[in-house]
């Protein structure tokens, strides 16, 4: 099956020295958590929330275009349903990792898996308003104008314990804000291990995780097999969120140093 | 009212014809059509078919088509939310489903009108430089011995990056045409026809920029002087004997 883009570096990821967490490092990480108490907003289509494999959201809102407010978008409360089935797909999948975390569904995107970037930024600033402590982003802007917004945005976040995981683009090309140092970025890596972790030294794409076929929820309570980075970003963000629901408080750089020290090609006191 | 100057109606009578060999309908359709027989006999294949994006619209419109169900597929338009076409030029990402029909992507209302319902479906993107979708190759039941051998999607998708080069170069010389065609129209003189040949230079599309360069650079080649008019009539008629070589 072919890989997305960006996949390159973890058909064969290169050794990379790990922070000397305690042993056996996974379980120090995220042993026993569940996502408990974890705020996770996921940026997307919507999450259909009666899904049997979602099983219910904490919330739900979208962004809608708004000319009398000064950024030109408004939040609403949104039925949770989705337009196309991304963000379900998405939303299974971290609720598969981490089932206790508390998803929010902010839809930005209509049927066709088109937002305005205007309502992405929004999307992103919503979360970090309501203390999201992690924000699910599988989609991505490749439009100039849109660089220096969600750049800010996503700097925002940073500084406000709001972890952006970010899928890279399937196609080749510029893909914000995944490529922003600030944010974690994904893409799929070989394997089928959900929990499988690798880290590039060589970013701007940082971390590969499963999203070669993978069986996800889809709309109209349906599921289906997909491959994608959005997949692989959805994983991370599982992975995350079991993190930050074992160790309460940590900043988003804490949580990425925990990502790479769990990365199957990291080696505590070198490359070996 | 003064025409634009004889000299530049012929070099760019000579252009459009030209680049029209390469881009009339007929030739991109026929392409396309030489492309899906092909792919569909590589892989031992029920079906074959090419959809391309309307953008403006959000719709895939199938041009091409060989094997079961060709002739009704052809120039049916699906909304990108629609099957496992509409899924695959939205994410850019290649598919095989073995067992479609479980499949939430697949669309069995579109594939009953075509009189053929498939059970494995392989698609493709067709792709621009910077990656946004244009289009879809799809295959329906390609033979077990084809897909055996664990390449099958690859080669698929080598073929729709050959189709999408097609399409990309068919719809670059259409923007020149157009280019061309519109300073043409209503031109008050020569210097005017450059004017709004110019305006391209501005446009958002960097295809369209490029090519409105390209005019220029041979409109001002040909006011430089006889010597090099002649050289740009040399040039057309060149790449026209090039554009018309087997």
């Amino acid at each position: 099956m072919v890989l997305p883009q960006w996949s390159g570096p973890f058909v064969n990821a290169e050794n990379v020295m790990a922070l000397p967490l305690p042993a056996p490092v996974r379980e120090w990480a995220w042993g026993s958590a569940t996502g408990r108490g974890v705020k996770v907003a996921v940026i997307d289509s919507g999450v259909e929330a009666d899904h049997p494999r979602i099983g219910g959201i904490s919330g739900a809102v979208a962004i809608e275009g708004d000319p009398s407010s000064t950024s030109g978008y408004r939040v609403v409360d949104a039925p949770s349903e989705d337009y196309y089935g991304h963000g379900t797909a998405c939303a299974s999948i971290i609720r598969a990792l981490a089932p206790d975390s508390e998803i929010y569904s902010v839809r930005v995107l209509g049927p066709t898996l088109r937002g305005q970037g205007g309502a992405f930024v929004e999307g992103i600033r919503w979360a970090v308003r309501t203390g999201m402590e992690l924000a699910n982003l599988s989609l991505s802007s490749n439009s100039q104008q849109w660089f220096g917004p969600l750049h800010d945005a996503a700097d925002d976040a940073y500084y406000q314990r709001c972890l952006l995981v970010c899928a890279a683009n399937n196609l080749p090309g510029p893909t914000y804000p995944s490529e922003y140092a600030s944010v974690v970025s994904v893409a799929t890596r070989p394997g089928r291990d959900p929990y499988g972790l690798s880290y590039n030294p060589r970013p701007p794409v940082e971390f590969g995780a499963r999203g070669l076929e993978v069986d996800v929820a889809w709309r109209d309570g349906k599921s289906m097999v997909a491959t994608g980075n959005s997949f692989a970003a959805a994983h991370v963000t599982g992975m995350a969120a079991l993190i930050l629901s074992k160790h309460r408080g940590l900043t988003p750089f804490q949580v990425k140093a925990v990502l790479h020290a769990v990365a199957e090609n990291a080696h505590v006191g070198g490359f070996q | 009212m003064n025409p634009p100057s004889p000299d530049v109606v012929l070099l760019m009578s000579q252009l459009a014809d030209a680049l029209g060999q390469a881009v009339r309908p007929s030739a991109l359709q026929d392409e396309l059509q030489r492309c899906v027989t092909a792919v569909r006999t590589v892989f031992e294949a029920a079906a074959c078919s090419c959809a391309v994006l309307d953008g403006e619209r959000d719709v895939l419109r199938f041009v091409a088509a060989d094997g079961e169900g060709a002739e009704a597929i052809v120039g049916v338009e699906l909304t990108l939310e629609t099957g496992v076409a509409g899924w695959v030029a939205l994410s850019g990402q290649a598919v095989m489903l073995d067992q479609v029909a479980n499949d939430a992507r697949f669309a069995p209302l579109v594939a009953a009108q075509t009189g053929y319902v498939p059970t494995r479906i392989m698609a493709a993107p067709l792709l621009d430089e910077a990656g946004t979708g244009l289009g879809v190759l799809e295959v329906l039941d390609p033979s077990d011995a084809a897909v055996s051998h664990g390449n099958a999607v690859e080669i698929l998708e080598m073929s729709a990056s050959l189709a999408s080069a097609v399409v990309r170069l068919s719809a670059a010389y259409d923007a020149l045409s157009d280019t061309l065609l519109g300073s043409l129209e209503g031109a008050q003189n020569s210097a005017d026809f450059r004017s709004r040949l110019m305006t391209f230079t501005h446009a958002h599309n960097e295809d369209d920029a490029a090519l409105a360069r390209v005019a220029i650079a041979f409109h001002d080649l040909a006011h430089a002087s006889p010597n090099a008019s002649s050289l740009a009539q040399q040039l057309l008629s060149d790449i026209n004997r090039f554009i018309g070589s087997p």
